[in-house]
């Protein structure tokens, strides 16, 4: 049997799925998934649960299918949080080197470090992450690890991604009802990004986009360092709902017809095309314009876009391995096109990287965050277990 | 004032035609005395005075610029002799020079008095073919003392329902009311001064507020918009205060108004117009909170709000406020006709059969001198409904000047967008738009 120490479990509460990743660190050190339980996700809206009861079940739901899976026992779960009230900005923290010989020690770099988390929030947020930037000694710009040089004043850079308490809780509290234990809450968007970039992809510099049901989460990577983070309370709800409003059909309909017609531009087929809502008992078969369908869905999605890279401004030009989509949104028609034409970048469907294991569905797009979370939960206790190899030089970046 | 008497015209006065954009006609006796507030006002230079009259003495005092002379029938240019039909026939007969008077007009205010002869009967005639040469048409209406009995209360309700169905809006200044708000040792002469000084306020002050640069202008595009169409009642205040506390004062005024107070009339008000004309040193929070306090109490209503400056008004602060009710389902366009019976029985009561009713009773031929031509011919108004008589009956045997009761049919408001599945979670903000709103609808994206 597996040794139940070696076992991660990421949990991801989405607005239209719950998903739970099972990892497993191999003797080799490998980080290799074992299952994947998911369940309809009824009682959250805009990545928020709104209704505890719902969620719970559905968690639990969840949560049992993947231990059938995985043929494991749940125990504690990395909990994936996201929601409008999930923010990231970018701190510094300036620690002077007093010792006389100007030697930095380990010490100094954790004071300038203590200093940059000590954010301005608002009363009622929490920090999530602190997550290392780089160094600044003395004007120089760009140290990876001051220690054991030489300087007058060390300044550390952090990215500072925080939530509102009480809002977090509400996930926290559904998992703990179910007698789980959260080991961390991680933000589900740097998950994402965990799971879809590559090394060669942080270094060139990379924007991943999780387009999920409820809220829509971007990361920025350049220089293999997390430079910006966000969530956009938008997702594909709001293109079903812009559907349903606009084309006049109920939402459930509305969602189907935009997973089987829908298209991120509208397309020359679409041009005057009618489809069919289908016809139900009693009613009536009714058509749906394809092009009003199109046209509806493709301006919400150019918005979305528009917002995030005014958000990410004018840093998205040094990502230069472009655009990583997923999320549900990621397989939209023509998004990939959409997206290329906005950002101005090449962009690509993320699917999770250097991820081993049996499971067939590993590199859809919509399973990146339980996965990173996962991930997340192996870089974690690597950290953890000392002498486990490259531990030092990836486990720090995760640091809380 | 005798030379005026020997210029007694039956036709338009003056060899020209009256060529403002506004203009005041005041219909009857009572508007003519009102209007000699509005005569000699340097500021009402922009606006053409027209006197209409069957009495010939009275059109020839008057200072109007246009003096026009209604030909009621009766012998040596005697009026109406308090016979609506006799005026509503004397204006239709001259239907011609009346619809010359008035073409190229874009807001006619008709001045009146209902309740005698000429202004009930005449007015409703002058403001149809006024909204037909395509103007404006704001009927400015007292009505007239309980003590003046039940037989002018009734015509006074008659002429209102036949106004309000031809003018766009008609504003009422009840006299009663006025009484109410003045002591009661005030004498008779200075009763009616307030009566004509407040239909006048009523048109100077819009006058103002549709010509004095505004800081929010108001303009005539958005009055029309407001009052085309709607055949509503409306009541009129205008109060000003000074002072530390002429902000929470003008308020206070504002709602003890005569005209506002006894029923919730803002709270059931459709449409509101307030402007506020504030002195120059007057700062914009006090302007802001009389208008947020009256947009509080006419929450049910379109509120159209203008504010201008007035030099002269140092200090101080005036409302103008304009709140109108019901009306919005069109009346028929042609008047509740005017029984010459009328005035012998009260309505409730009037049980002849309708072959009794010959079209010469209607207008009132019987009456009539040998004056009447061809062209005297009115066109049958409709019946009143059972409905339409017991409520005139109904208001003429109780108070006076109670205002009729409509059942109000609440409406959806069309123009909120459902938020859909989003309608329990915080609405997503972002400069200033909500994202939940679908962006085709944001963006103003007609699809077809």
């Amino acid at each position: 049997m597996f040794d139940p120490a070696s076992i991660v479990v990421g949990l991801e509460i989405g607005t239209s799925k719950v998903c739970a990743a099972v990892g497993e660190i191999t003797a080799q050190g490998a980080f290799k998934v074992m299952g994947l339980g998911q369940s309809r996700s009824r009682g959250v809206r805009k990545g928020e649960i709104t209704d505890p009861q719902k969620a719970s079940e559905d968690i639990r739901q969840a949560i049992a299918d993947a231990e059938q899976m995985a043929d494991v026992e749940i125990r504690s779960v990395f909990l994936g949080v996201t929601g409008a009230h999930i923010r990231g900005f970018n701190n510094r923290g300036i620690h002077p080197v007093v010792s006389a010989d100007r030697h930095i020690t380990q010490d100094d770099v954790d004071d300038a470090i203590r200093n940059a988390k000590a954010v301005n929030l608002p009363h009622d947020h929490s920090v999530l992450h602190t997550i290392r930037q780089d160094f600044v000694v003395d004007d120089h710009d760009g140290v990876e690890n001051p220690v054991e040089m030489y300087g007058a004043r060390v300044e550390a850079r952090v990215h500072v991604i925080h939530g509102q308490g009480n809002r977090l809780q509400n996930s926290i509290h559904a998992v703990q009802a179910l007698q789980l234990s959260v080991e961390q809450v991680v933000f589900s968007g740097f998950a994402s990004a965990l799971a879809v970039l590559g090394k060669e992809d942080k270094e060139m510099g990379a924007l991943v986009i999780d387009f999920g049901a409820g809220v829509t989460e971007y990361a920025l990577y350049t220089d293999s360092l997390l430079r910006h983070s966000g969530v956009l309370a938008v997702g594909g709800d709001h293109v079903s709902n812009d559907l349903a409003i606009g084309l006049k059909i109920p939402l459930g309909r509305a969602e189907q017809l935009k997973l089987e017609h829908g298209g991120a531009e509208v397309g020359n087929d679409a041009k005057g095309a009618m489809v069919s809502l289908g016809s139900e008992p009693g009613a009536s078969d009714r058509q749906v314009n394809l092009e009003h369908l199109r046209r509806i869905q493709s301006i919400r999605l150019e918005e979305t876009f528009e917002l995030i890279a005014r958000d990410v401004g004018p840093m998205l030009s040094n990502a230069r391995a472009g655009i990583f989509l997923c999320g549900g949104g990621a397989r939209t028609r023509d998004v990939i096109a959409m997206a290329e034409r906005i950002f101005g970048l090449p962009a690509q469907i993320g699917r999770a990287r250097d991820v081993s294991g049996s499971v067939a569905s590993l590199d859809h797009p919509e399973f990146a965050a339980p996965i990173g979370l996962a991930r997340f939960g192996a870089l974690r206790l690597r950290q953890q277990k000392p002498g486990t190899g490259w531990k030092s030089a990836l486990g720090n970046w995760f640091r809380r | 004032m005798e030379d005026h008497e020997s210029a007694v015209v039956q036709e338009t006065e003056t060899g020209t035609r009256p060529t403002q954009d506004f203009r005041v006609v005041a219909v009857g006796r009572a508007g003519i005395a009102a209007m000699e507030q509005l005569c000699g006002d340097a500021t009402l230079s922009g606006v053409d005075l027209i006197a209409m009259h069957t009495d010939r003495d009275m059109v020839g005092r008057s200072r109007a610029t246009f003096r026009h002379c209604l030909n009621a029938g009766q012998p040596r240019g005697l009026g109406a002799g308090g016979d609506p039909s006799l005026g509503q026939a004397a204006a239709e007969r001259e239907s011609g020079e009346i619809r010359q008077l008035l073409q190229g007009a874009r807001m006619v205010f008709v001045l009146t008095g209902l309740g005698a002869g000429t202004g009930t009967g005449a007015a409703p005639v002058v403001a149809r073919i006024a909204r037909e040469s395509g103007a404006l048409v704001l009927g400015v209406a007292t009505l007239p003392f309980h003590c003046e009995g039940r037989l002018r209360s009734g015509h006074a309700q008659a002429g209102l329902q036949s106004l309000k169905a031809a003018a766009d809006a008609v504003i009422t200044v009840p006299n009663q009311r006025v009484l109410s708000m003045l002591d009661r040792n005030t004498p008779a002469v200075e009763v009616f001064a307030t009566a004509n000084r407040l239909l006048v306020d009523g048109i100077r002050g819009l006058w103002q507020l549709l010509t004095r640069p505004g800081l929010i202008q108001l303009d005539f595009a958005s009055l029309e918009r407001l009052l085309r169409g709607r055949h509503s009642e409306s009541v009129f205040a205008s109060v000003s205060a000074s002072g530390d506390h002429r902000a929470r004062e003008v308020v206070e005024r504002l709602l003890a108004s005569p005209f506002l107070s006894p029923d919730p009339v803002l709270a059931s008000a459709d449409a509101v117009l307030v402007a506020v004309t504030a002195g120059p040193d007057v700062p914009f929070a006090e302007i802001e909170m009389v208008l947020a306090h009256v947009q509080r109490q006419a929450d049910q209503a379109q509120v159209v709000t203008g504010t201008s400056v007035d030099p002269a008004l140092a200090g101080g602060l005036r409302v103008t406020l304009v709140a109108s009710i019901g009306g919005s389902a069109p009346l028929p366009e042609a008047a509740p006709r005017f029984d010459a019976a009328a005035s012998s029985m009260p309505m409730e009561t009037d049980r002849r059969t309708d072959a009794e009713r010959s079209v010469g009773d209607v207008l009132g031929l019987g009456t009539s001198g040998g004056g009447r031509s061809s062209g005297g011919l009115v066109p049958p108004a409709p019946e009143l409904t059972a409905e339409q008589r017991d409520s005139l009956g109904g208001r003429s045997s109780g108070r006076g000047t109670v205002r009729k009761k409509k059942v109000v049919q609440s409406m959806f408001n069309f123009d909120v967008v459902s938020r859909g599945r989003f309608e329990k979670t915080e609405a997503t903000v972002m400069n200033g738009q909500d994202l939940d709103v679908p962006t085709f609808l944001r963006r103003g994206i007609a699809l077809n």
